[in-house]
Protein backbone atom coordinates (compact mmCIF):
# COMPACT_ATOMS: atom_id res chain seq x y z
CA UNK A 1 0.00 0.00 0.00
CA UNK A 2 1.33 3.86 -0.85
CA UNK A 3 1.39 6.28 2.08
CA UNK A 4 -0.52 8.87 2.44
CA UNK A 5 2.34 11.24 1.81
CA UNK A 6 3.87 9.33 -1.38
CA UNK A 7 -0.10 9.16 -2.55
CA UNK A 8 -0.17 13.24 -1.84
CA UNK A 9 2.88 13.90 -3.31
CA UNK A 10 2.21 12.36 -6.23
CA UNK A 11 -0.46 13.87 -7.01
CA UNK A 12 0.90 17.04 -6.60
CA UNK A 13 3.47 16.24 -9.28
CA UNK A 14 0.80 14.68 -11.58
CA UNK A 15 -1.82 17.87 -11.24
CA UNK A 16 1.05 20.38 -11.30
CA UNK A 17 2.68 18.66 -14.58
CA UNK A 18 -0.99 18.93 -16.20
CA UNK A 19 -1.15 22.55 -15.27
CA UNK A 20 2.00 23.44 -16.79
CA UNK A 21 1.60 21.55 -20.09
CA UNK A 22 -2.17 23.13 -20.36
CA UNK A 23 -0.85 27.08 -19.53
CA UNK A 24 1.84 26.16 -22.37
CA UNK A 25 -0.77 25.57 -25.00
CA UNK A 26 -3.69 27.90 -23.24
CA UNK A 27 -2.10 31.32 -22.44
CA UNK A 28 -0.86 31.23 -26.09
CA UNK A 29 -4.37 30.44 -27.47
CA UNK A 30 -6.01 32.77 -25.14
CA UNK A 31 -3.69 35.86 -26.29
CA UNK A 32 -4.36 35.11 -29.82
CA UNK A 33 -8.50 35.33 -29.81
CA UNK A 34 -7.90 38.18 -27.19
CA UNK A 35 -6.12 40.18 -30.26
CA UNK A 36 -7.70 38.15 -33.47
CA UNK A 37 -11.74 38.59 -33.29
CA UNK A 38 -11.96 35.37 -35.96
CA UNK A 39 -10.70 32.93 -33.15
CA UNK A 40 -13.71 34.26 -30.72
CA UNK A 41 -15.96 31.04 -32.09
CA UNK A 42 -13.04 29.11 -30.70
CA UNK A 43 -12.61 30.47 -27.57
CA UNK A 44 -17.06 29.98 -27.15
CA UNK A 45 -16.58 26.68 -28.36
CA UNK A 46 -13.74 26.21 -25.23
CA UNK A 47 -16.09 28.16 -23.00
CA UNK A 48 -18.84 25.33 -23.67
CA UNK A 49 -16.78 22.64 -22.38
CA UNK A 50 -15.34 24.05 -19.47
CA UNK A 51 -17.93 21.79 -16.92
CA UNK A 52 -17.21 19.08 -19.36
CA UNK A 53 -17.63 15.25 -17.29
CA UNK A 54 -13.92 14.23 -16.36
CA UNK A 55 -15.18 10.44 -16.99
CA UNK A 56 -16.18 11.35 -20.29
CA UNK A 57 -12.68 12.80 -20.82
CA UNK A 58 -11.24 10.18 -19.16
CA UNK A 59 -13.07 7.87 -21.39
CA UNK A 60 -12.25 9.41 -24.19
CA UNK A 61 -8.44 9.40 -24.13
CA UNK A 62 -8.90 5.02 -22.73
CA UNK A 63 -10.54 4.69 -26.23
CA UNK A 64 -7.48 6.74 -27.48
CA UNK A 65 -4.59 4.63 -25.40
CA UNK A 66 -6.17 1.13 -24.88
CA UNK A 67 -4.39 -1.30 -27.03
CA UNK A 68 -6.84 -1.46 -29.59
CA UNK A 69 -7.02 2.48 -29.98
CA UNK A 70 -4.78 4.73 -32.73
CA UNK A 71 -2.32 5.99 -29.86
CA UNK A 72 -2.45 2.48 -27.95
CA UNK A 73 1.51 1.93 -29.17
CA UNK A 74 2.66 4.52 -27.40
CA UNK A 75 2.10 2.38 -24.40
CA UNK A 76 0.82 4.80 -21.95
CA UNK A 77 -2.43 3.51 -20.37
CA UNK A 78 -2.51 3.25 -16.67
CA UNK A 79 0.69 5.56 -16.24
CA UNK A 80 1.25 8.79 -14.62
CA UNK A 81 1.86 10.27 -18.04
CA UNK A 82 -1.75 9.35 -18.92
CA UNK A 83 -3.42 11.38 -16.04
CA UNK A 84 -1.49 14.33 -16.92
CA UNK A 85 -2.33 14.62 -20.45
CA UNK A 86 -6.20 13.81 -19.43
CA UNK A 87 -5.84 16.67 -16.38
CA UNK A 88 -3.78 18.93 -19.18
CA UNK A 89 -7.14 18.24 -21.19
CA UNK A 90 -9.58 18.59 -18.61
CA UNK A 91 -8.36 21.91 -17.47
CA UNK A 92 -7.05 23.36 -20.71
CA UNK A 93 -10.75 24.92 -21.53
CA UNK A 94 -11.14 26.47 -18.08
CA UNK A 95 -7.41 27.95 -18.86
CA UNK A 96 -8.58 28.94 -22.06
CA UNK A 97 -11.63 30.71 -21.34
CA UNK A 98 -10.28 32.37 -17.85
CA UNK A 99 -7.29 33.69 -19.57
CA UNK A 100 -9.53 34.83 -22.61
CA UNK A 101 -11.36 37.22 -19.78
CA UNK A 102 -8.23 38.34 -18.78
CA UNK A 103 -6.53 38.95 -22.03
CA UNK A 104 -9.74 40.44 -24.06
CA UNK A 105 -10.01 42.81 -20.95
CA UNK A 106 -7.33 44.65 -21.59
CA UNK A 107 -4.98 43.18 -24.65
CA UNK A 108 -6.73 46.46 -26.64
CA UNK A 109 -6.16 48.98 -24.42
CA UNK A 110 -2.67 47.71 -23.58
CA UNK A 111 -1.72 46.92 -26.77
CA UNK A 112 -2.92 50.99 -28.51
CA UNK A 113 -0.53 51.96 -25.19
CA UNK A 114 2.08 50.19 -26.30
CA UNK A 115 1.99 50.87 -30.11
CA UNK A 116 1.94 54.61 -29.03
CA UNK A 117 4.69 54.56 -27.12
CA UNK A 118 6.76 52.75 -30.38
CA UNK A 119 6.63 49.04 -29.17
CA UNK A 120 7.34 46.56 -31.93
CA UNK A 121 4.82 43.85 -31.85
CA UNK A 122 6.69 41.38 -29.30
CA UNK A 123 7.09 43.87 -26.84
CA UNK A 124 3.50 44.95 -27.14
CA UNK A 125 2.61 41.25 -26.34
CA UNK A 126 4.94 40.78 -23.62
CA UNK A 127 3.29 44.53 -22.13
CA UNK A 128 -0.05 42.38 -21.86
CA UNK A 129 0.94 39.56 -20.52
CA UNK A 130 3.07 40.97 -18.27
CA UNK A 131 0.08 43.38 -16.97
CA UNK A 132 -2.03 40.40 -17.13
CA UNK A 133 -0.15 38.07 -15.18
CA UNK A 134 -1.97 38.54 -11.59
CA UNK A 135 -5.32 37.31 -13.22
CA UNK A 136 -3.90 34.73 -15.70
CA UNK A 137 -2.10 33.82 -12.43
CA UNK A 138 -5.26 33.16 -11.10
CA UNK A 139 -6.87 31.44 -13.78
CA UNK A 140 -3.64 28.78 -13.48
CA UNK A 141 -4.04 28.21 -9.98
CA UNK A 142 -7.93 27.64 -10.68
CA UNK A 143 -6.61 24.88 -13.55
CA UNK A 144 -4.48 23.08 -10.87
CA UNK A 145 -7.19 22.87 -8.24
CA UNK A 146 -9.25 22.08 -10.94
CA UNK A 147 -6.33 19.05 -11.97
CA UNK A 148 -5.99 17.79 -8.48
CA UNK A 149 -9.31 17.36 -7.44
CA UNK A 150 -10.07 15.13 -10.42
CA UNK A 151 -11.42 11.24 -10.34
CA UNK A 152 -12.50 10.51 -13.67
CA UNK A 153 -9.49 10.61 -15.66
CA UNK A 154 -6.82 9.62 -13.29
CA UNK A 155 -8.73 6.38 -12.57
CA UNK A 156 -10.16 4.98 -15.90
CA UNK A 157 -6.68 5.82 -17.63
CA UNK A 158 -4.69 6.00 -14.54
CA UNK A 159 -6.13 2.87 -13.19
CA UNK A 160 -5.41 3.57 -9.52
CA UNK A 161 -2.13 1.06 -9.26
CA UNK A 162 -0.43 1.56 -5.46
CA UNK A 163 2.64 3.19 -6.38
CA UNK A 164 2.05 4.56 -9.54
CA UNK A 165 -1.20 6.11 -10.40
CA UNK A 166 -3.17 6.36 -7.36
CA UNK A 167 -3.93 10.20 -6.62
CA UNK A 168 -5.56 11.61 -4.26
CA UNK A 169 -9.05 10.95 -5.18
CA UNK A 170 -8.70 7.93 -6.53
CA UNK A 171 -7.41 6.43 -3.41
CA UNK A 172 -10.70 8.22 -1.67
CA UNK A 173 -12.69 6.17 -3.73
CA UNK A 174 -10.86 2.86 -2.95
CA UNK A 175 -10.33 3.85 0.91
CA UNK A 176 -14.08 4.50 0.73
CA UNK A 177 -15.17 1.46 -1.18
CA UNK A 178 -13.27 -0.39 1.27
CA UNK A 179 -14.85 0.89 4.08
CA UNK A 180 -11.55 2.66 5.84
CA UNK A 181 -13.47 5.95 6.40
CA UNK A 182 -10.91 7.48 8.41
CA UNK A 183 -8.06 7.18 5.88
CA UNK A 184 -10.81 8.45 2.95
CA UNK A 185 -11.52 11.64 5.51
CA UNK A 186 -8.09 12.45 5.98
CA UNK A 187 -7.22 11.97 2.41
CA UNK A 188 -10.18 14.12 1.58
CA UNK A 189 -9.43 17.17 3.89
CA UNK A 190 -5.55 17.66 2.87
CA UNK A 191 -7.22 17.36 -0.87
CA UNK A 192 -9.62 20.37 0.49
CA UNK A 193 -6.67 22.17 2.29
CA UNK A 194 -4.74 22.38 -1.03
CA UNK A 195 -7.52 23.64 -2.80
CA UNK A 196 -8.74 26.51 -0.74
CA UNK A 197 -4.87 26.80 0.16
CA UNK A 198 -4.41 27.88 -3.69
CA UNK A 199 -7.51 30.16 -3.45
CA UNK A 200 -6.20 31.88 -1.24
CA UNK A 201 -2.67 32.10 -2.58
CA UNK A 202 -4.61 33.04 -5.96
CA UNK A 203 -6.63 35.72 -4.49
CA UNK A 204 -3.30 36.90 -2.50
CA UNK A 205 -1.47 37.18 -5.59
CA UNK A 206 -4.11 38.97 -7.29
CA UNK A 207 -4.27 41.31 -4.71
CA UNK A 208 -0.18 42.08 -4.29
CA UNK A 209 0.63 42.00 -8.23
CA UNK A 210 -2.58 44.78 -8.87
CA UNK B 1 10.67 70.39 -34.11
CA UNK B 2 7.45 68.96 -35.03
CA UNK B 3 5.99 67.14 -37.76
CA UNK B 4 3.60 67.56 -40.05
CA UNK B 5 0.60 65.74 -40.08
CA UNK B 6 -2.02 65.33 -43.28
CA UNK B 7 -5.12 63.37 -43.19
CA UNK B 8 -6.51 63.29 -46.84
CA UNK B 9 -9.90 62.01 -47.35
CA UNK B 10 -9.50 59.54 -44.46
CA UNK B 11 -12.13 56.79 -43.48
CA UNK B 12 -12.90 54.51 -40.96
CA UNK B 13 -15.32 52.19 -39.83
CA UNK B 14 -15.02 49.39 -36.52
CA UNK B 15 -15.14 46.27 -36.81
CA UNK B 16 -18.74 45.23 -36.61
CA UNK B 17 -20.09 49.04 -36.93
CA UNK B 18 -21.95 49.41 -39.65
CA UNK B 19 -21.50 53.12 -39.61
CA UNK B 20 -18.24 54.77 -40.25
CA UNK B 21 -16.74 56.53 -37.80
CA UNK B 22 -14.87 59.07 -40.16
CA UNK B 23 -16.47 59.93 -43.72
CA UNK B 24 -13.74 61.60 -45.57
CA UNK B 25 -12.27 63.66 -43.02
CA UNK B 26 -9.22 66.15 -44.53
CA UNK B 27 -7.31 67.66 -41.99
CA UNK B 28 -3.83 68.76 -41.51
CA UNK B 29 -1.94 69.60 -38.25
CA UNK B 30 0.74 71.78 -38.76
CA UNK B 31 4.48 72.06 -36.21
CA UNK B 32 4.48 74.83 -33.61
CA UNK B 33 0.33 74.85 -34.16
CA UNK B 34 -2.15 73.55 -31.35
CA UNK B 35 -5.36 72.06 -33.32
CA UNK B 36 -8.61 72.00 -31.76
CA UNK B 37 -10.83 68.47 -32.13
CA UNK B 38 -14.17 69.64 -31.39
CA UNK B 39 -17.62 67.65 -31.24
CA UNK B 40 -20.23 65.82 -29.76
CA UNK B 41 -19.74 62.12 -28.39
CA UNK B 42 -19.09 59.78 -30.68
CA UNK B 43 -18.07 62.41 -33.60
CA UNK B 44 -14.68 60.58 -34.47
CA UNK B 45 -12.78 63.00 -32.52
CA UNK B 46 -10.53 59.74 -30.66
CA UNK B 47 -10.62 58.30 -34.02
CA UNK B 48 -9.15 60.66 -35.38
CA UNK B 49 -6.67 61.11 -33.11
CA UNK B 50 -5.71 57.71 -33.22
CA UNK B 51 -5.45 57.49 -37.02
CA UNK B 52 -3.40 60.42 -36.77
CA UNK B 53 -0.69 58.97 -34.62
CA UNK B 54 -0.75 55.53 -37.16
CA UNK B 55 -2.45 53.96 -34.16
CA UNK B 56 -5.26 53.25 -36.53
CA UNK B 57 -5.57 52.31 -40.58
CA UNK B 58 -7.74 54.54 -42.68
CA UNK B 59 -10.05 51.85 -44.87
CA UNK B 60 -10.04 54.57 -47.42
CA UNK B 61 -8.39 57.86 -47.93
CA UNK B 62 -4.07 58.39 -46.85
CA UNK B 63 -2.10 59.74 -44.27
CA UNK B 64 0.64 61.79 -44.69
CA UNK B 65 3.33 62.11 -41.69
CA UNK B 66 5.96 64.41 -43.13
CA UNK B 67 4.58 63.86 -46.32
CA UNK B 68 5.47 59.90 -46.27
CA UNK B 69 2.17 57.50 -45.86
CA UNK B 70 3.54 55.31 -42.45
CA UNK B 71 0.91 52.45 -43.75
CA UNK B 72 2.08 52.33 -47.16
CA UNK B 73 6.08 52.02 -46.71
CA UNK B 74 6.37 50.27 -43.41
CA UNK B 75 7.13 52.87 -41.01
CA UNK B 76 4.19 52.70 -38.48
CA UNK B 77 6.61 51.83 -35.32
CA UNK B 78 9.20 54.42 -36.23
CA UNK B 79 6.25 57.05 -36.72
CA UNK B 80 4.90 56.03 -33.02
CA UNK B 81 8.11 56.96 -31.48
CA UNK B 82 7.56 60.74 -33.38
CA UNK B 83 4.06 60.68 -32.86
CA UNK B 84 2.83 60.44 -29.48
CA UNK B 85 -1.61 60.00 -28.55
CA UNK B 86 -2.34 60.19 -24.62
CA UNK B 87 -5.26 58.96 -24.31
CA UNK B 88 -8.84 60.21 -22.60
CA UNK B 89 -8.46 57.80 -19.79
CA UNK B 90 -5.18 57.07 -19.58
CA UNK B 91 -4.17 53.16 -18.76
CA UNK B 92 -1.38 53.02 -15.98
CA UNK B 93 0.70 50.01 -15.49
CA UNK B 94 1.56 47.64 -12.73
CA UNK B 95 4.25 49.73 -10.57
CA UNK B 96 5.19 52.76 -9.71
CA UNK B 97 4.09 56.23 -11.37
CA UNK B 98 8.41 56.06 -12.15
CA UNK B 99 8.30 52.60 -13.48
CA UNK B 100 5.23 53.99 -15.81
CA UNK B 101 7.04 56.69 -17.13
CA UNK B 102 10.18 54.32 -17.54
CA UNK B 103 8.54 52.25 -19.54
CA UNK B 104 8.89 54.23 -23.27
CA UNK B 105 12.56 54.35 -23.05
CA UNK B 106 12.65 51.04 -21.40
CA UNK B 107 10.89 49.91 -24.64
CA UNK B 108 13.54 51.65 -26.41
CA UNK B 109 16.56 50.11 -24.49
CA UNK B 110 17.50 53.06 -22.70
CA UNK B 111 19.93 52.00 -19.46
CA UNK B 112 17.91 51.86 -16.64
CA UNK B 113 19.87 55.15 -14.78
CA UNK B 114 19.51 57.21 -17.47
CA UNK B 115 15.69 56.07 -17.77
CA UNK B 116 14.96 57.07 -14.64
CA UNK B 117 16.89 60.34 -14.49
CA UNK B 118 15.01 61.36 -17.49
CA UNK B 119 11.84 60.07 -15.87
CA UNK B 120 12.56 62.79 -12.91
CA UNK B 121 13.50 65.30 -15.04
CA UNK B 122 10.18 65.23 -16.66
CA UNK B 123 8.06 64.38 -13.54
CA UNK B 124 9.32 67.20 -11.97
CA UNK B 125 8.92 69.61 -14.41
CA UNK B 126 4.89 68.98 -14.43
CA UNK B 127 5.00 69.20 -10.59
CA UNK B 128 4.91 64.99 -10.12
CA UNK B 129 8.49 64.14 -9.05
CA UNK B 130 6.54 64.04 -5.41
CA UNK B 131 4.02 61.22 -6.53
CA UNK B 132 7.21 58.91 -8.20
CA UNK B 133 7.08 56.33 -5.88
CA UNK B 134 3.24 56.29 -5.71
CA UNK B 135 1.28 53.08 -7.32
CA UNK B 136 0.16 54.26 -10.54
CA UNK B 137 -3.18 52.30 -10.51
CA UNK B 138 -3.96 54.53 -7.36
CA UNK B 139 -3.49 57.74 -8.87
CA UNK B 140 -6.67 60.38 -9.20
CA UNK B 141 -7.72 61.41 -12.81
CA UNK B 142 -5.95 64.36 -12.84
CA UNK B 143 -2.58 62.85 -11.19
CA UNK B 144 -3.31 60.12 -14.05
CA UNK B 145 -3.31 62.61 -16.84
CA UNK B 146 -0.45 64.22 -15.69
CA UNK B 147 1.87 61.06 -15.57
CA UNK B 148 0.40 59.91 -19.12
CA UNK B 149 1.53 63.05 -20.44
CA UNK B 150 5.05 62.55 -18.41
CA UNK B 151 5.31 58.93 -19.96
CA UNK B 152 4.97 60.73 -23.41
CA UNK B 153 7.17 63.61 -23.11
CA UNK B 154 10.23 61.72 -22.02
CA UNK B 155 9.69 60.42 -25.82
CA UNK B 156 10.30 63.99 -27.30
CA UNK B 157 7.55 63.61 -29.36
CA UNK B 158 7.36 65.36 -32.46
CA UNK B 159 3.46 65.58 -32.06
CA UNK B 160 1.93 65.45 -29.15
CA UNK B 161 -2.09 63.85 -29.51
CA UNK B 162 -3.80 65.05 -26.72
CA UNK B 163 -7.99 63.25 -25.80
CA UNK B 164 -9.14 65.44 -23.41
CA UNK B 165 -6.44 65.80 -21.43
CA UNK B 166 -8.04 68.06 -18.88
CA UNK B 167 -11.22 66.19 -18.35
CA UNK B 168 -11.82 65.91 -14.69
CA UNK B 169 -8.27 67.46 -14.09
CA UNK B 170 -8.92 69.39 -10.88
CA UNK B 171 -8.11 73.53 -10.86
CA UNK B 172 -4.72 72.58 -9.21
CA UNK B 173 -3.34 70.91 -12.01
CA UNK B 174 -5.01 72.35 -14.76
CA UNK B 175 -2.62 74.84 -14.90
CA UNK B 176 0.05 72.85 -15.43
CA UNK B 177 -0.66 70.68 -18.36
CA UNK B 178 -1.71 74.31 -19.85
CA UNK B 179 1.65 75.86 -19.84
CA UNK B 180 3.44 72.32 -20.82
CA UNK B 181 1.49 71.99 -23.96
CA UNK B 182 2.10 76.12 -24.59
CA UNK B 183 5.52 75.64 -23.95
CA UNK B 184 5.96 72.57 -25.89
CA UNK B 185 4.26 74.52 -28.92
CA UNK B 186 6.59 77.16 -28.66
CA UNK B 187 8.85 74.10 -29.55
CA UNK B 188 7.78 73.61 -32.22
CA UNK B 189 5.55 70.22 -31.47
CA UNK B 190 2.90 69.68 -33.11
CA UNK B 191 -0.21 69.54 -30.95
CA UNK B 192 -3.61 68.18 -31.46
CA UNK B 193 -6.42 68.23 -28.88
CA UNK B 194 -9.59 66.64 -28.65
CA UNK B 195 -12.01 68.36 -26.13
CA UNK B 196 -15.81 69.35 -25.12
CA UNK B 197 -14.33 72.31 -23.44
CA UNK B 198 -14.91 75.12 -25.43
CA UNK B 199 -13.02 77.42 -23.28
CA UNK B 200 -10.12 75.79 -22.19
CA UNK B 201 -9.56 75.23 -26.11
CA UNK B 202 -10.14 79.46 -27.02
CA UNK B 203 -7.01 79.56 -24.25
CA UNK B 204 -4.72 76.89 -26.26
CA UNK B 205 -5.64 76.70 -29.92
CA UNK B 206 -5.09 78.59 -32.42
CA UNK B 207 -7.25 76.58 -34.77
CA UNK B 208 -9.84 74.53 -34.82
CA UNK B 209 -12.10 71.51 -36.22
CA UNK B 210 -15.00 70.72 -35.41
CA UNK B 211 -16.58 66.95 -36.18
CA UNK B 212 -20.11 65.91 -36.19
CA UNK B 213 -20.93 62.01 -36.92
CA UNK B 214 -17.47 61.44 -38.68
CA UNK B 215 -17.40 64.81 -41.07
CA UNK B 216 -15.62 67.97 -40.59
CA UNK B 217 -18.55 70.27 -40.33
CA UNK B 218 -17.05 73.85 -39.26
CA UNK B 219 -13.18 74.67 -39.25
CA UNK B 220 -11.36 77.89 -38.15
CA UNK B 221 -10.46 79.83 -35.14
CA UNK B 222 -12.29 78.31 -32.05
CA UNK B 223 -14.13 81.48 -31.69
CA UNK B 224 -15.76 81.01 -34.71
CA UNK B 225 -16.77 77.74 -33.91
CA UNK B 226 -18.62 78.40 -31.13
CA UNK B 227 -19.99 80.88 -32.46
CA UNK B 228 -21.41 78.92 -35.28
CA UNK B 229 -22.66 76.60 -32.85
CA UNK B 230 -24.49 79.16 -30.95
CA UNK B 231 -26.10 80.30 -34.14
CA UNK B 232 -26.98 77.08 -35.51
CA UNK B 233 -28.76 76.31 -31.83
CA UNK B 234 -30.74 79.86 -32.34
CA UNK B 235 -29.16 80.91 -28.82
CA UNK B 236 -28.49 84.89 -27.80
CA UNK B 237 -24.24 85.11 -28.56
CA UNK B 238 -23.11 86.13 -25.21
Amino acid sequence: MDSLPSIVARSIIISGSATLIATAWSIPLAYHASTHRRLTPLVYAFEALVGIPTVLVGLLLYALLSRQGPLGWLGLLYTPQAIVIGEALLITPLLVAVSYRVLSEKSRELWELAATLGATSSQAARLVLSESLPGLTSSVIMGFSRAIGELGVALIVGGNIAGLTRTMTTSIALYTSMGEYDKAITLGLILLAITVTFSILARAVRREWE
Amino acid sequence: MGVEIKLENVHYRYPGQDREALQGVTVTFKPGRITGVMGPNAAGKTTLLKMAAALLKPVKGRVKIMGVDPWRDGSVVHVRRRVVYVHEKPPMLRGTVLDNITLPLRLRGMPKKEAVRLAVETARSLGIDNILKERAKALSTGQRHLVAIARALVLMPEALLLDEPLANVDHIRRPIIIKTVKELVRNGVTIAIASHDTLTLTQLASHAIYLEEGRIIMEGSVEDIARGLTLQEGLPDH
